[in-house]
C-alpha cells in the first residue's frame, strides 16, 4: 500500500477523520483551545467550492474533512470550466475558490465579480520549460512558444509577466501556439516551440522525458518565488452573510495546505480519488506537490502579492486599474488575520 | 421665446451705464475665476509630481537597502570561505554602509515610522547576526558560524528582502496610484477648463447680445418711429420695455411725438383756413373786378360812340388796373391753390411744336412791347407729349413773359429738344434772353413766391414775383424741373426738364412741395 505513512496513520484513517488531531499537532498547530471552544457554529453549513483542473489545488480537496470537523456538513465541489469562473461566480454557484492570482484580477478587471481574496495559499508551481536553443528568457525573443491553450488564460498571464519582466513585449516579441497541453509537448519534443509554459504536472513530465531544462521554476525563483500563486477567495455576500462560516472554512484549508505540504502523497491520493488527476499521472504530480511552497501562506504578504502582479499585469497593459484599487475592492484579510493570531504568528 | 434675455436686461431698473459695467464685471469675474481655477489644476499637477518624485526617491533607497543585504550575505560568505583578516574587516566595515543606508531610509520615510521601525528592527537582528557571525569567524569556529549563517543570518536576510520587495512593491503601487489620480485630475480638469472657456464664451456672448439687444432694440424702434414722424405719421406711439435713459427717451419722443401731432393738426387747418379764405377772397374779388372791367369796356365803347374821347385814356387806366389786378389775383388763387394740394393734372396727349407756335404767337405783342426779335428753334423729332397741356402752356408763357420784361433791344431764343439720355424720354425747353440779368443774389430766392430780385425791379416792372414759383411748382408736379443760368447784365438762361409721358399724379408730391415754403406764402 502506497499511502501508508511512515508515522503510522494511513490515508484511510486521515480522511475519517481520526487522526484529524494528531494530523494538526503533527504539522505544527497549536490551536486556542478557548478560540474554538467560544467560536459559535458556522452560519450555514454548506459550503461550494469551485472544481478545477489544476493539482495544486490540493489543499481544498484535503480539507473536507477538517471543514466536516468545523461544522459544514455539505462540503460541495461544483466543477466550471476556466472561462466561466466568473460568470458562474456572479451567479452565485461557488462560495469559495482557489485560483491563480493574477488570472482572477484579469478576470476581475474585464468582467468584475463579487470576489473578495481571503488569504494565499500556495507559491510557484508555474515552470517556464526551454529547449535547448534558448538558455535564458531573453532568448525567447522572436521564438515559438506554448503558453497555455487559450490567451490571457493563467499559463499565458503568467508568461507574460515573465517576459516582460526582462524587458520583451509579451505581445509581440513572442509567437504563441494555442494549442492544448499534449500537442504542445510533441511540438517541443519535435523542436517547433522554444518554450513551454508549464503547470503541474507539465514541468516534471517534461523533464521526466527528458526534454528542455527550467529557465525560470516560480517555486525557487525570484521574484516570483516570493509571491504566491493561488490565492484562497471568497463570495463577498458570502463572506458578508457568514463570517463565522468563513473564518471556519479558512481555517481548514490553512491547515490542509500545511497537510498537504507535510503529507504530498496522501494529498496526490486525494485528487486521484476526488478525480482531479487521473491514476497515471500520480507520478508526475507527487514530485510537483512535494516541491510547491504549501506553508509559506503564514510568512508571505497576500496584499503584497496583489500588489505585484497588479503593478507587472498594468505594465504591459494587460489591465488599467491599480493596485490598490484591487485591493480596495477585492481583499478581506480579517479572517486570515485573525487565524495568524490564533495561531500566534506573529505577523 | 428667444428674447426673453434682453428683455430682462431691459427691465431691470438700472442705467444703461451700470448695466454695461456690470456686463464687464461679470465677463471680467468669469476670467478671473477661470484663471484662479487654471491655477488650481497646475498646482495640483505640480503637487502630484513633487509626490510621485518622491516615491521616486523612496523606492530607489529600498532598492540600495536590498542589494547592500544581498552583498552583505556574499561578503559573509566569501569571510567564511577565506577567514582572513582582511575580509572580515571589510565585511564588518559593510555594516556601517548599511546603516547608512537606514539613515537614508528613515529620511525619506518620514512619514511611515512604523514600517521603518519594523525594518530596523530585522536589519538591528541581521546585523547582530553578522557580527557574531564574523567573531565566530575569527576565533576560528568555522562550523558554529556556518551553521549561524544558515539557519538565522540567511533567513533573516530572506524576511529583509521580502520586506523591503513589499516596501518597493508599495510605494510602486503608489505611484501607480497617483499616476491614475493624475490621469483622473488631468480628465477632470481638462473638462473644467474645457467647461469653463466654452461657458464663459457662451455667457459673454449672450451677455452682450442680451445687453446690445436691450439697447438696439429700442434704438431701432426710436429710429422707426422718427421717420414715420418725418414722413408726417403722427398716429402710432413707441413701446419699449426698458427702464433706463432709453425707456425715458422713448417716453419723450412719444410726447414729441404727440406735441407735433397736436402741432401739424393746427397748422393743417390754419392752412386750409388761409387756402379757404384766398379761394373765396379771390372769387369774391374776381365777381365786382370783372364787373369794373365789362362796365370800363362798355363805358369806353360809349365813349366813342357819343364822341367823347377826352375820357377814354381814364377809362383805358381803369381797364388797365383791372386787368392787373385780375391777374394778380388769378395769381395768387393759382398759387393758394397749389399750395392747399388743390391743383390736379389733367395729362391729354398734345402736339409740342404746335403749343410752342401757339405760345409764341400769344407772346408776339410782349415781344414787340421791347423792340425785342424771338428765335424758335425746335427739334424735328419733338412729337407728342402727354401731359397738363394748360400747365405746360402756363410754364412757356411765364418763362417767355419774364424774357420779354426785362429784356429791351435784345433777343429771345427758345430751343426745345427731344431727350432720350436718361431713362424717361424728355421735352428740354430753354428759354434765352440777352436782359439784364441778374445777380447769385437773386437767383437765390428766385422760386420763392412773392420774391422779386429787388424794390426797383418791382417799382419798374411791375409783377407779383409769383410767377416762377408757380412754374417750378408746377414742373415737380409733372415729375420736371427748372434751373436757371444767368449773368447780370448779360442775360438769362431758363430750362424746364418734362417727362414726354406724364406720370400717374403723385399727391404726396404736392402737399410736401407746398408744405415746404408754406411759411412764405402765408
Ligand atoms: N428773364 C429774366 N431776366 C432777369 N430777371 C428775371 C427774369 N425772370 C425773372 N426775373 C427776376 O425774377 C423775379 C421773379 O420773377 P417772377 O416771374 O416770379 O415775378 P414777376 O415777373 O416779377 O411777377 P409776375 O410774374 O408775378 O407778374 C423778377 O421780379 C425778376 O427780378
Ligand atoms: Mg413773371
Amino acid at each position: 500500500m502506497k499511502n501508508k505513512k511512515a508515522d503510522g496513520w494511513s490515508r484511510r484513517e486521515f480522511l475519517g477523520g481520526l487522526a484529524l488531531t494528531g494530523a494538526a499537532a503533527v504539522v505544527g498547530w497549536r490551536p486556542d483551545l478557548v478560540t474554538a471552544a467560544v467560536e459559535p457554529p458556522p452560519e450555514t453549513t454548506r459550503l461550494r467550492f469551485h472544481k478545477g483542473k489544476p493539482a495544486c489545488w490540493a489543499p481544498i480537496y484535503v480539507a473536507e474533512p477538517l471543514l466536516r470537523e468545523e461544522g459544514f456538513t455539505d462540503v460541495q465541489y461544483v466543477f466550471g470550466p476556466q472561462t466561466e469562473v466568473g460568470k458562474m461566480f456572479s451567479e452565485g454557484k461557488f462560495d469559495l475558490n482557489v485560483g491563480f492570482s493574477a488570472k482572477t484580477m484579469y478576470n476581475l478587471e474585464h468582467q468584475p465579480y463579487p470576489l473578495k481574496f481571503l488569504s494565499g495559499l500556495h507559491v510557484g508551481c508555474y515552470a517556464l520549460i526551454g529547449s535547448a536553443r534558448t538558455r535564458s528568457v531573453r532568448d525567447l525573443k522572436g521564438r515559438t512558444v506554448w503558453a497555455g491553450a487559450i490567451e490571457n488564460d493563467g499559463p499565458h498571464l503568467f508568461f507574460s509577466t515573465i517576459v516582460a519582466y526582462v524587458g520583451l513585449d509579451p505581445r509581440t516579441d513572442v509567437n504563441y501556439v494555442w494549442v492544448d497541453k499534449d500537442e504542445a509537448i510533441r511540438l517541443f519534443r519535435d523542436g517547433k516551440i522554444d518554450a513551454f509554459m508549464s503547470f503541474p504536472p507539465g514541468a516534471h513530465e517534461l523533464r521526466h522525458n527528458g526534454l528542455g531544462h527550467l529557465l525560470i521554476d516560480t517555486n525557487v525563483d525570484k521574484p516570483w518565488s516570493q509571491y504566491f500563486c493561488c490565492m484562497v477567495a471568497g463570495h463577498s455576500d458570502f463572506i458578508r452573510k457568514n463570517p463565522i462560516a468563513t473564518r471556519r472554512a479558512l481555517r481548514a484549508i490553512l491547515k490542509a495546505n500545511d497537510i498537504v505540504a507535510r503529507d504530498p502523497e496522501t494529498a496526490a491520493r486525494i485528487l486521484i480519488e476526488r478525480k482531479v488527476i487521473k491514476e497515471s499521472e500520480y507520478v508526475h504530480i507527487l514530485p510537483e506537490l512535494k516541491h510547491i511552497p504549501y506553508n509559506m501562506w503564514r510568512d508571505y504578504n497576500p496584499e503584497d502579492t496583489i500588489r505585484f502582479y497588479a503593478l507587472r499585469m498594468r505594465e504591459i497593459g494587460t489591465i488599467k486599474s491599480n493596485p490598490q484599487q484591487f485591493i480596495d475592492q477585492h481583499a478581506d484579510w480579517r479572517f486570515m488575520n485573525e487565524l495568524k493570531k490564533e495561531f500566534g504568528i506573529t505577523w | 421665446m428667444k428674447n426673453w434675455l434682453p428683455r430682462l436686461v431691459a427691465k431691470a431698473p438700472f442705467t444703461v451705464h451700470t448695466k454695461l459695467i456690470g456686463a464687464f464685471f461679470t465677463i471680467a469675474a468669469l476670467l478671473i475665476i477661470f484663471g484662479i481655477v487654471v491655477i488650481q489644476v497646475l498646482s495640483g499637477i505640480n503637487r502630484r509630481s513633487e509626490e510621485l518624485s518622491q516615491l521616486r526617491r523612496k523606492v530607489a533607497a529600498f532598492r540600495r537597502l536590498q542589494h547592500d543585504t544581498t552583498a552583505q550575505l556574499y561578503s559573509v560568505t566569501s569571510a567564511l570561505l577565506s577567514p582572513e583578516e582582511q575580509t572580515l574587516e571589510s565585511s564588518l566595515r559593510q555594516l556601517n554602509e548599511f546603516r547608512y543606508d537606514l539613515d537614508r531610509l528613515q529620511f525619506v520615510t518620514r512619514d511611515e515610522v512604523e514600517l521603518f521601525n519594523k525594518i530596523r528592527k530585522e536589519h538591528e537582528q541581521l546585523v547582530q547576526m553578522i557580527i557574531k557571525v564574523v567573531e565566530l569567524t575569527r576565533g576560528h569556529e568555522f562550523t558554529k558560524a556556518n551553521e549561524l549563517r544558515l539557519t538565522k543570518t540567511v533567513p533573516l536576510a530572506d524576511i529583509l528582502e521580502r520586506l523591503t520587495n513589499e516596501m518597493v512593491n508599495r510605494a510602486e503601487a503608489d505611484m501607480e496610484a497617483k499616476v491614475d489620480e493624475s490621469n483622473r485630475a488631468y480628465m477632470t480638469s481638462r473638462w473644467v477648463v474645457i467647461g469653463f472657456a466654452v461657458g464663459s464664451i457662451g455667457l459673454a456672448i449672450l451677455l452682450g447680445y442680451a445687453v446690445s439687444s436691450s439697447l438696439m432694440g429700442p434704438v431701432k424702434l426710436m429710429d422707426n418711429q422718427l421717420r414715420q414722424i418725418a414722413s408726417g405719421d403722427f398716429s402710432k406711439r413707441v413701446e419699449v420695455p426698458n427702464r433706463d435713459e432709453l425707456g425715458t427717451l422713448a417716453d419723450n419722443l412719444n410726447r414729441m411725438n404727440n406735441k407735433l401731432r397736436d402741432l401739424y393738426q393746427q397748422l393743417d387747418a390754419a392752412s386750409r383756413h388761409k387756402s379757404d379764405f384766398l379761394a373765396n377772397m379771390s372769387h369774391e374779388l374776381r365777381t365786382p373786378l370783372n364787373a369794373i372791367i365789362g362796365y370800363s369796356e362798355m363805358l369806353m365803347e360809349e365813349a366813342e360812340d357819343r364822341d367823347r374821347k377826352g375820357s377814354i385814356p381814364d377809362l383805358q387806366k381803369i381797364r388797365a388796373s383791372g386787368k392787373h389786378l385780375l391777374e394778380l389775383i388769378n395769381a395768387i388763387l393759382d398759387i393758394s391753390k397749389i399750395e392747399a394740394g388743390k391743383v390736379e393734372l389733367f395729362p391729354e396727349a398734345f402736339n409740342v411744336k404746335a403749343l410752342i407756335e401757339e405760345v409764341s404767337g400769344t407772346v408776339q405783342p410782349l415781344i414787340e412791347k421791347n423792340s425785342n426779335i424771338i428765335a424758335i428753334n425746335c427739334d424735328d423729332d419733338l412729337g407728342d407729349m402727354y401731359a397738363d397741356i394748360t400747365k405746360v402752356r402756363q410754364i412757356l408763357f411765364n418763362l417767355l413773359s419774364n424774357a420779354c420784361k426785362f429784356t429791351e433791344h435784345g433777343t429771345i431764343t427758345l430751343d426745345a429738344v427731344h431727350d432720350y439720355s436718361e431713362r424717361t424720354s424728355r421735352l428740354l425747353v430753354s428759354v434765352i434772353d440777352t436782359g439784364i440779368g441778374m445777380t447769385e443774389e437773386q437767383m437765390g430766392k428766385l422760386f420763392q413766391p412773392f420774391s422779386q430780385a429787388d424794390i426797383q425791379t418791382a417799382r419798374k416792372f411791375g409783377g407779383t414775383g409769383l410767377g416762377l414759383a408757380i412754374t417750378r411748382q408746377f414742373c415737380e408736379m409733372m415729375g420736371g424741373d427748372i434751373k436757371v443760368r444767368s449773368e447780370r447784365g448779360r442775360g438769362t438762361a431758363f430750362t424746364v426738364r418734362l417727362p414726354m409721358a406724364a406720370p400717374p399724379p403723385r399727391a404726396d408730391a404736392i402737399s410736401s412741395a407746398t408744405s415746404g415754403d408754406s411759411s412764405k406764402s402765408v
